[in-house]
């Protein structure tokens, strides 16, 4: 990592698991809730995140950094982003967690994006499948569902 | 208040235990994708926090949220709640049927297949003749009695509507029907101002264009727009809630400068804005004209318009005109053996854009390109959608449909009509089946809403 100090400030950012990443500024602020920190005067110390694990940190400012980068063109964002969300479920689900407690938005959206194109088209089975979700309902419930909606699982 | 927030940060980071030594390996492998084998695990779906729950959902149609209300209960009421609007969706094509059917066919040319479905006791041995914003349009008929109703086929609800007996042109139109013809045949247009039937207001085109009345479901009568003095004679070619204003596409009777008029119409306790618009001032297209004659029959190019009033992605009004080849034949029995309509067919359509500030539409309006819009065209309703958000479906372009009702003898068995105009080229793609065309049905667009 190159460091420019006489361009953008430092800024520690301390993950739920003990890991503590550097992260230049004007990338760090993508998240708005650091951003409010920042403005107020309360970004000296490493900030502590308590709910971002460091792997997940770890991908939430590689994604800031890129969505930083003013020469990046819209075309080359939404390529990169296509790529950026190509991950299993879990990560998905970390990095959504991550978006919304530090407020990044443009991230939010896309991997809420991303987990609706994964629903798109499915029948239930499958969705409980790739997102590890139990079926509670009762065997009479499903019924009765699957009978009021019978063209939805044709 | 600032000072607090950053002990919080700084407590709630105590709180939790860290190792130092993974530092230096986390800030080496920064930009770095992460390896498959890190600790993230599952992700806890069912718990989704609900704010973040509806971003997904929103983006999702009523079909995949149907689906998705399924998988596990807590989803469920979320999945379902009908103030999140679904995202738009391809709509699905209602197939003819006659009176008799106890299911309606949809074509979901998305999905490639038929949805049935089956209709509600009450809701069988009736017609529909038309749909708005996921209701149809029943009609039940008993001997020259006429009721109709909303119907929900995705959920079953219902909702009456006045009957057409309220309305005093009904009886002499029911009287000079031929005895093949049909009540329903009396109901051209119905729109509702939106999708939720405790709070919209119902229009309607009634006898042949020429009468345009309004109700709430479960009103007791009709209640029929005057006009704004007693000279003016309007044919109602379409109607569209666009803002909850009722954007109404008329042409005079007689000839008369006519500019676009704003007025508020009250029936009940309700008020309904309404704007004329003067669009039929244009010329209407030039019909081909040429006629090929043969003994008992013959077939005028251009020889039949409708018109249809859409609204585009970005909310602008057009207007457009769907021209038809026609074919004529005698009626034997007929003593003058005049011709009249037995089958037509789309040649070709034209579109034009109405003006925003002055609602005018000349032919300098006329657009030949659509931009990346795919419109779903038919006379109970259109469409318009952003063809980019859909796999497999180009922009620039109208998917059209046999929406006109057969009130003859000789009533066709089959439709070959429903197609699919490119207006860059000006050609038509008739890909989809034959349908059968029982008399008196008609297909119509119509977009599932579940709730």
């Amino acid at each position: 990592m190159s460091l420019s100090p006489s361009t953008s400030k430092m800024l520690s950012l301390k993950s739920s698991d003990g890991k503590v990443l550097e992260v230049e500024e004007h990338v760090a602020v993508l998240c708005e809730t650091i951003k409010s920190l920042v403005e107020d005067g309360c970004a000296d110390s490493p900030i502590p995140l308590a709910n971002v694990d460091g792997a997940t940190l770890g991908n939430v400012m590689e994604w800031c950094k890129k969505h930083a980068d003013q020469k990046a063109s819209a075309d080359d964002l939404e390529d990169w982003d296509a790529e950026f969300v190509e991950r299993d479920q879990g990560e998905l689900y970390h990095l959504i967690m991550a978006a919304n407690y530090l407020n990044i938005k443009g991230l939010l959206d896309l991997i809420c994006q991303k987990v609706a194109d994964m629903i798109k088209g499915k029948h239930p089975e499958k969705i409980r499948e790739i997102f590890n979700i139990e079926n509670d309902f009762t065997p009479e419930q499903q019924e009765q569902i699957r009978k009021d909606n019978s063209w939805a699982f044709e | 208040m600032i000072d607090l927030m950053s002990n919080l940060y700084t407590n709630l980071g105590e709180y939790l235990s860290f190792s130092q030594s993974s530092i230096s390996e986390l800030l080496l492998g920064y930009n770095k994708k992460p390896k498959t084998d890190e600790p993230t695990g599952y992700g806890r779906w069912h718990e989704l926090p609900k704010d973040i729950m509806e971003i997904i959902i929103q983006r999702l149609n009523s079909t995949d949220r149907v689906r998705l209300s399924i998988v596990c209960k807590s989803w469920r009421p979320l999945v379902m709640q009908k103030d999140i609007p679904a995202a738009p969706q391809i709509p699905w094509l209602l197939l003819p049927h006659g009176p008799d059917c106890k299911r309606l066919s949809f074509y979901s040319l998305e999905e490639g297949k038929v949805h049935n479905l089956k209709l509600p006791k009450s809701a069988q041995g009736g017609w529909c003749c038309g749909s708005s914003k996921g209701w149809l349009v029943i009609s039940k008929e008993t001997s020259f009695k006429s009721e109709i109703f909303l119907l929900n086929p995705i959920s079953g609800a219902r909702r009456q509507l006045p009957s057409l007996t309220t309305i005093p042109s009904f009886d002499t139109f029911v009287e000079s029907l031929p005895d093949d013809h049909i009540v329903s045949s009396f109901i051209n247009r119905i729109e509702l101002s939106s999708s939720d039937t405790s709070d919209c207001v119902v229009a309607a085109i009634f006898d042949s264009d020429r009468i345009l009345a309004f109700c709430r479901p479960e009103d007791k009568s009709w209640s029929i727009f005057e006009g704004r003095d007693e000279d003016e004679e309007f044919i109602y070619h379409d109607i569209l809630f666009s803002n909850e204003t009722l954007y109404v596409l008329p042409s005079r009777k007689i000839n008369g400068v006519f500019t676009a008029v704003n007025c508020t119409f009250g029936f009940e306790d309700r008020e309904v804005d309404l704007k004329f618009l003067p669009a039929l001032r244009i010329p209407e297209p030039e019909f081909v004209g040429a006629i090929e004659v043969f003994d008992d029959y013959r077939i005028v190019q251009g020889g039949l318009l409708d018109t249809y009033l859409v609204e585009s992605i970005n909310g602008e009004l057009m207007v457009i005109f769907k021209i038809m080849d026609v074919l004529q034949g005698k009626d034997e029995e007929d003593e003058e053996e005049a011709f009249d309509v037995q089958y037509y067919r789309a040649r070709e359509f034209e579109v034009y854009k109405v003006d925003p500030n002055n609602g005018t539409c000349c032919m300098t309006c006329r657009l030949k390109d659509l931009g990346g819009q795919v419109l779903f065209l038919t006379n109970s309703g259109s469409v318009s959608l952003q063809a980019r958000d859909f796999n497999g479906f180009q922009g620039n372009c109208i998917y059209f449909a046999a929406d006109r009702a057969y009130y003859n003898d000789h009533h066709p068995l089959v439709s070959r009509d429903p197609g699919v105009f490119y207006l860059d080229d000006g050609r038509i793609e008739r890909s989809f089946p034959s349908v059968d065309l029982p008399i008196h049905s008609m297909m119509s667009w119509f977009t599932p809403i579940p709730w």
